[in-house]
């Protein structure tokens, strides 16, 4: 019982915070994905829907984001080397290249609307504008947040906490990198097998990706994202049997 | 750097502004939480009064609201379209704008930093961010009776596809705020529940250890786990019923979308909600009883125990409030079963609760009333509950006022006898001066009466077979017989309003004018009686070292009747 509380979670308070927040994003995105699996279940497919979308668009702005979670994973081992004037630099990368997402995303949205389609057009374009709507704001608040972050690293250079704080910005960018991949496999692709896939993908590139992290963190990350996962699926699990009457 | 210095160090000698509203410090954002949920009671309150004259008296004026305008009353009778948005107000008003923030704004924030040995919470600045996120829900939410059309009026659940489309409800911008409002009020308590799981986890004291927290810690850490695991799917419901109504969407519109799935949503997190709701007044009650009977909780792993199997089970029991929605028999079964296992972890609460007081030596001042208060009310909400939980039975009751009268009498014992057994206990040690004892008792007999007489009558109105959500009810033939019985509730209500007129007058009188209050009036052994009433900024002088379990009372052999939990230890017991 020697030592503080704090050296016995093995955590700081920032990081622990951040498993805990990115555990509820968790059961909001399953929430979102579950109806959205209900209800295409429910229906005819969308096959028809899905080849009006701009999948080479979508790839694009894959590759843009994955560079930007790559590019905060780096700012997070400078800030721990204690180099500032490479973790300001490549916070700001960071930041940028979520801007560029953003634009294109923006100019997929501008090509859609022109073409007539809106969130109102059908259950597909619902779901289509609600789920990257949602994302597009993760990613507005991790552009904010790696903005900032450069900005008071660039003034102020690394004060105590600094690289904490990185740390956990780059968990929240990897976090928003996973939903998208889920994202492009549930509407660009339209079928559960791709969604399956860019799962594994998804979570292959993240034990890739945390070779390097603190065992602490990796049992962190796998309890409090398999306990949410595996309520949403009790709930996809449960509701099953509503599917029949939604037919 | 010490965490003392941490807390500390940022603001040298703060002001008017700093120390008493944007505040960072734990205790006054507690504070600001529990005023602000009593200032929302009051129009909670107002509104369960005019509903209820108009239950009793149909279409009478109701006094003292002549000076209500038009649409929403005529020289003091009520509009049917206003009616509804008293009901829908009442309920969100109660549960997410006077219980949780009296809970676990209030209590949890107040309490946990102190009864763990923490100079603050974790994050003190997110800490005042949830406040002010929380303020400005409260602000949204009254001001949506102003908007044209008036307040949202598709009851505190917003039951799609009337909720979904304006034309449904008449209601075009009261329901597009109240999702707003409600979207940030959820928001506010996970960003503080993931601050007091934080605090909770990583800031307890040397030598408190999980075995050894006091059970209000473990209660406010289970509600907050609870609210982050089960809030998400509603977050996501929201924004879908938001989109449609103002981006023509129909996720939940018959035809392209499907009405019952806001309901699985909504209650998905509506059921795990409700323990949110019930553990922290449940921990209240742990923490006091052991305090007058001068003897150890009975039972203390059990009751944790029983509390985490409480909370993994509320995840399984949601679709209980959904038997007449018309969801599949096969699914209604398991759920009937979930739903009756779970009052076994809170009947083994209750009995430890007994148990406790088995043959101690029992003082009765008005913390104790209140917490005696809350095992008989919640027993009688808890055992209603067995009657609706079976799905065959729940056909019958679901929609009368027997669910009314349960649910009334599940949530007022752990939100308003919790509640005021813990402002009644801790009032000395968040203000520094001791209440008015004799006050004290008023309030508490006047409440236990009135609120007895409010709801035992609705049982006995559902079971003659009265639905809930009618204007007036004399429109009905075969309800005018038991016309007397809403008397009897309405005068009863007035009573139950009337009778907090002397725990107004307490709180702010003794504020003023209450016997100073020593460290340790009640003789208590938990962390947050060994510092001074009130603590001061950063809570202890020195850090205290814990060395014992939090309920060590007439420990045999020791000199006193009860040891305190912690003693004072050395700097950089908080090093971070």
């Amino acid at each position: 019982m020697s030592g503080t509380a704090a050296t016995r979670a093995g955590l700081t308070h920032g990081r622990l915070g951040t498993w805990l927040f990115l555990a509820s994003e968790v059961t909001t995105f399953g929430g979102l994905f579950g109806i959205f699996a209900l209800v295409r279940h429910g229906g005819g497919g969308w096959a028809h829907e899905t080849a009006q979308l701009q999948l080479g668009l979508a790839l694009l702005n894959t590759s843009v984001l994955v560079a930007g979670s790559a590019i905060m994973a780096r700012a997070h081992g400078a800030a721990r080397a204690g180099r500032v004037g490479a973790a300001a630099r490549l916070l700001t990368a960071a930041a940028l290249l979520g801007v560029v997402f953003l634009a294109i995303k923006g100019g997929e949205y501008g090509r859609e609307f022109a073409a007539g389609v809106g969130p109102g057009s059908g259950p597909f374009w619902g779901f289509y504008f609600a789920l990257t709507g949602v994302h597009a704001l993760h990613v507005a608040a991790g552009v904010l947040l790696a903005g900032v972050l450069a900005v008071g690293v660039g003034r102020c250079g690394l004060g105590a906490g600094a690289a904490g704080r990185i740390g956990a910005a780059a968990l929240y960018w990897h976090f928003i990198d996973a939903v998208w991949l889920t994202l492009v496999a549930l509407l660009y692709l339209g079928s559960t097998r791709a969604a399956v896939g860019a799962v594994i993908t998804a979570l292959a590139a993240g034990a890739v990706a945390s070779a390097g992290v603190a065992r602490s963190d990796r049992i962190l990350a796998v309890a409090l994202a398999a306990g949410p996962l595996v309520l949403v699926t009790a709930l996809l699990l449960v509701l099953a049997p509503d599917l029949a009457t939604m037919r | 750097m010490s965490e003392t210095a941490r807390v500390l160090g940022h603001e040298p000698a703060p002001g008017f502004w700093r120390r008493y509203v944007f505040s960072i410090d734990h205790k006054t954002v507690g504070r600001q939480y529990m005023v602000m949920a009593m200032v929302m009671a009051v129009v909670g309150g107002a509104t369960a009064y005019v509903m209820r004259w108009q239950l009793a008296w149909p279409e009478t004026a109701v006094p003292l609201t002549g000076w209500m305008p038009e649409p929403f009353m005529y020289r003091g009778i009520v509009d049917p379209a206003f009616y509804n948005q008293l009901v829908t107000m009442h309920g969100t008003i109660m549960i997410f704008f006077v219980a949780m923030p009296l809970l676990l704004g209030g209590l949890g924030n107040y309490l946990v930093p102190l009864m763990i040995g923490a100079p603050d919470m974790a994050f003190p600045r997110l800490n005042m961010l949830s406040f002010w996120i929380f303020f400005s829900a409260s602000i949204l939410l009254l001001a949506s009776f102003l908007v044209p059309g008036g307040a949202a009026s598709a009851g505190w659940t917003s039951y799609a596809p009337l909720a979904a489309r304006p034309m449904y409800t008449g209601v075009e911008w009261g329901i597009n705020i109240w999702l707003i409002a409600v979207g940030l009020e959820l928001a506010s308590f996970l960003l503080g529940g993931i601050n007091l799981i934080v605090t909770a986890v990583n800031m307890r004291a040397p030598g408190l250890s999980f075995s050894r927290l006091p059970l209000m810690v473990w209660m406010q850490l289970t509600a907050a786990v609870l609210f982050m695991l089960s809030v998400g799917p509603l977050i996501a419901g929201v924004l879908m019923l938001f989109l449609d109504r103002v981006a023509g969407t129909s996720f939940f519109v018959p035809a392209d979308g499907d009405p019952l799935l806001w309901q699985h949503l909504f209650w998905f997190f509506g059921h795990p909600e409700v323990y949110v709701l019930l553990l922290p007044g449940v921990g209240a009650v742990l923490e006091i009883l052991p305090v007058f009977a001068r003897k150890p909780v009975f039972g203390y792993r059990a009751i944790v125990w029983s509390t985490i199997a409480a909370g993994v089970l509320s995840f399984i029991v949601w679709a209980h409030h959904m038997f007449l929605s018309g969801i599949d028999p096969r699914l209604a079964t398991p759920f009937s079963v979930t739903t009756i296992l779970i009052s076994v972890p809170f009947a083994i609460i209750l009995f430890a609760m007994l148990a406790t007081l088995w043959r101690g030596s029992l003082s009765f001042p008005t913390p104790m009333l209140w917490a005696l208060g809350f095992i008989t009310t919640f027993l009688v909400g808890g055992l209603t509950g067995i009657f609706v939980g079976s799905a065959a039975v729940d056909m019958y009751f679901h929609d009368t006022y027997f669910v009314v009268a349960h649910f009334h009498f599940a949530l007022f014992p752990a939100v308003v006898f919790g509640g005021f057994a813990a402002i009644t206990f801790w009032y000395p040690k968040m203000f520094g001066r001791m209440l008015h004892e004799g006050l004290g008792r008023l309030h508490f007999g006047l409440t236990l009466l009135a609120f007895n007489a409010v709801f035992l009558p609705m049982f006995v109105l559902g079971l003659g077979g009265h639905m809930r959500r009618i204007y007036d009810p004399t429109a009905y033939e075969f309800l005018r017989p038991l016309m007397p019985l809403h008397g009897v509730a309405t005068i009863a209500t007035v009573v139950l309003l009337l009778s907090q007129a002397p725990f107004v007058l307490n709180f702010f009188g003794s504020f003023f004018l209450g016997r100073r209050a020593p460290a340790n009036p009640w003789r208590a052994a938990t962390l947050e009686w060994a510092t001074t009433s009130p603590p001061p900024h950063g809570n202890f002088s020195t850090p205290p070292v814990v060395v014992r379990g939090p309920y060590e009372y007439s420990v045999p052999g020791a000199a006193d009747d009860m040891l305190p939990q912690g003693q004072a230890g050395g700097e950089g017991a908080w090093a971070a």
